[in-house]
């Protein structure tokens, strides 16, 4: 349970990187996977919006909606706000995104441009929101929620930059008709999550 | 009680999120006003921020052409930014060589204007204005192509395979629409397009739907097509569909004003039907030793199956090699521009005797 943050952050990356073990995140991590740069701005986008909604959703969750959180704070008997603690952390990652949209259109069009339609959906990115929700089932402390997030986020930017990698390589190569392109890309996936249980016996998360 | 606690605790939540939203919504997009300087400070344009490149040039009656109403996927509306580039979006590499990417060449339409820029603008585009001309003749010449003669009130000067950009009067306020010069340039207060209706398309549908007497503004001519006047350069055309058109412009007036000069016309149609003016050529290749006709069938046809074919295949069989100088003009649509430009680099072509318009 108290693992030290550090531990945390490198199990995250590699023993338990959330898209070989967890396999959340999958849809922008095969669409964008093409190219080298576009999935290193996607990694970094999803890197930004993990690190920061974990921190924000863990206050939140701590402090207000955890049970006996309220009565705490208002002196009310009664006072629960778990239940709502799904809705509120879509609404953080939501609303978080939003902004990150903004900034990158401000910043580089040409990453807004290549990313589309999947800045706005690290809304509803599975890895994101499952973040969180592990957070809370691990009952992770502050420091350590941050270096989860952070981790996590870093996984899946080195999942989808090893994946790009390889597909830069695999336009060259001979490929059976049938499996050209996302076909090709769930066979990778695969035995680079097999190459990842490797690291598996290093750490152990609970 | 705790309910109604509970929920505006929620609601508080909401609220807090959606004002962080809305106050990063104001500090990061683009407000105010943006410069922009145009050669170096010769003039200087203060525009909304926001918008982009183009429509906000549109605005200020400065008309650099534009083919497809700013979706990016025409490349006419290239424009030099010299200072503050943002760099080019994936969109435009694949109209820009590298060449011009580093000299800060990019499609005006895909530039969004957050900060002040530099642009550097040929002096055509500065004085190119809207001018009106009226329809004085427009004839099917066949299923689907018209032929439409336009007079202008004052001349027009043009070079053989440029173009007008044709206003079409729509919503949007600046919606313009890039026709091929299909008359010969000695005509001089006229002018014909030949136009080809796409289902559902906005300006040739506008165009088709002009009657005799209707007026049409338009800005232009332009391109940047360079044909050399010298008779020794052998001059190799390629036309497909309505890709004729600058064709017969330059077959016209070449065989007029250079007789001498060896012009070699390849035509390729989808059917005999689609086969423009094929009379006209053809007694072009009679009256003229020098013009020689050559034309291809891609679908169609039981009645000749030697025309059989896409007219690149013809012009790698029927193309001579090189003698002297030569240079090349295609119109089309691009996958035949990218085959023609095959065959011609095989025969011996340069990069730089090869003009060309996409469409
Ligand atoms: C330099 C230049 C010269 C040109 N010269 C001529 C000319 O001489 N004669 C001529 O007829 N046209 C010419 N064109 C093409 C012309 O500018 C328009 O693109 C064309 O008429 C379609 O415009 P629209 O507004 O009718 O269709 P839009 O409203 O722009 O398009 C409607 C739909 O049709 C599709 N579409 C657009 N163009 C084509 C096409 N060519 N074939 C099939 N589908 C298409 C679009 O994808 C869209 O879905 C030229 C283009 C360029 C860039
Ligand atoms: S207007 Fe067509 S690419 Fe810009």
């Amino acid at each position: 349970m108290n693992q030290s943050p550090l531990v945390i952050l490198f199990a995250a990356v590699l023993t338990n990187n959330i898209v070989f073990s967890g396999f959340l995140g999958m849809c922008s991590f095969i669409a964008l996977s093409k190219r080298i740069d576009t999935a290193i701005g996607m990694g970094l986008a999803v890197t930004f919006v993990s690190t920061f909604t974990t921190a924000l959703n863990w206050l939140i969750y701590h402090y207000i909606l955890k049970t006996g959180a309220l009565y705490k704070l208002t002196g009310i008997e009664g006072l629960d706000g778990e239940i709502f603690t799904l809705i509120v952390f879509i609404a953080v990652i939501a609303a978080f995104v939003q902004i990150v949209e903004l900034a990158i259109a401000r910043i580089s069009q040409s990453l807004y441009q290549a990313l589309g339609i999947f800045l706005p959906l690290i809304t509803v990115n599975c890895a994101i929101l499952g973040v969180s929700l592990f957070m809370v089932i691990r009952g992770y402390g502050f420091l350590a929620s941050i270096a989860f997030g952070f981790g996590s986020g870093i996984g899946w930017l080195l999942a989808i930059f090893l994946m790009a990698g390889i597909r830069q390589k695999l336009r060259f190569s001979k490929i059976s008709p049938s499996l050209e392109g996302i076909g090709i890309t769930m066979i990778t996936t695969g035995i680079l999550a097999m190459i990842f249980m490797v690291f598996n016996g290093m750490v152990r998360m609970n | 009680m705790t309910l109604a606690v509970e929920i505006i605790v929620f609601m508080l939540i909401t609220a807090i999120l959606t004002g962080a939203v809305i106050i990063f919504n104001r500090i990061l997009s683009p407000s105010g006003n943006v410069k922009i300087r145009i050669n170096s400070g010769e003039k200087e344009l203060t525009v909304k921020a926001g918008s982009n490149l183009l429509s906000a040039l549109l605005e200020n009656s400065i008309y650099i052409p534009s083919g497809c109403g700013g979706k990016g996927t025409c490349g006419l509306c290239r424009i030099t930014v010299t200072e503050n580039n943002a760099g080019a979006l994936p969109l435009e590499c694949s109209f820009i060589n590298s060449q011009d990417l580093k000299k800060g060449v990019r499609l005006a339409c895909q530039v969004k204007l957050l900060d002040d820029l530099g642009v550097s603008i040929s002096a055509d585009y500065l004085e190119a204005r809207l001018r009106s001309a009226i329809v004085i003749q427009s004839t099917l010449v066949s299923g689907d192509i018209k032929e439409i003669i336009f007079e202008t009130q004052e001349e027009l000067v043009f070079e053989c395979g440029q173009y007008v950009q044709i206003k079409v009067p729509s919503e949007d306020e600046q919606l313009f629409r890039a026709y091929s010069l299909a008359s010969d340039p000695a005509e001089q207060k006229q002018f014909a397009l030949n136009v080809k209706l796409i289902p559902g398309g906005i300006g040739s549908t506008y165009l088709h739907e002009l009657k005799v007497g209707d007026k049409v503004e338009f800005t232009g001519p332009y391109g940047e097509w360079k044909l050399d006047l010298t008779p020794e350069t052998e001059l190799v055309l390629v036309g497909g569909g309505v890709g004729m058109a600058p064709m017969r412009s330059i077959a016209r007036s070449v065989t007029r004003c250079i007789p001498g000069k060896k012009v070699s016309f390849f035509y390729g149609a989808c059917t005999m039907d689609d086969l423009l003016f094929r009379n006209d050529f053809e007694k072009l290749d009679l009256d003229n030793s020098n013009f020689t006709y050559f034309w291809a069938l891609s679908s169609d046809t039981n009645e000749c199956t030697e025309r059989m074919g896409f007219i690149h295949e013809f012009l790698k069989k029927e193309l001579e090699p090189p003698i002297k100088d030569r240079q090349a003009f295609l119109c089309g649509p691009p996958p035949m521009i990218d085959a023609v430009m095959e065959v011609l680099f095989d025969k011996g072509f340069e990069e730089t005797e090869i003009f060309y318009d996409k469409f």
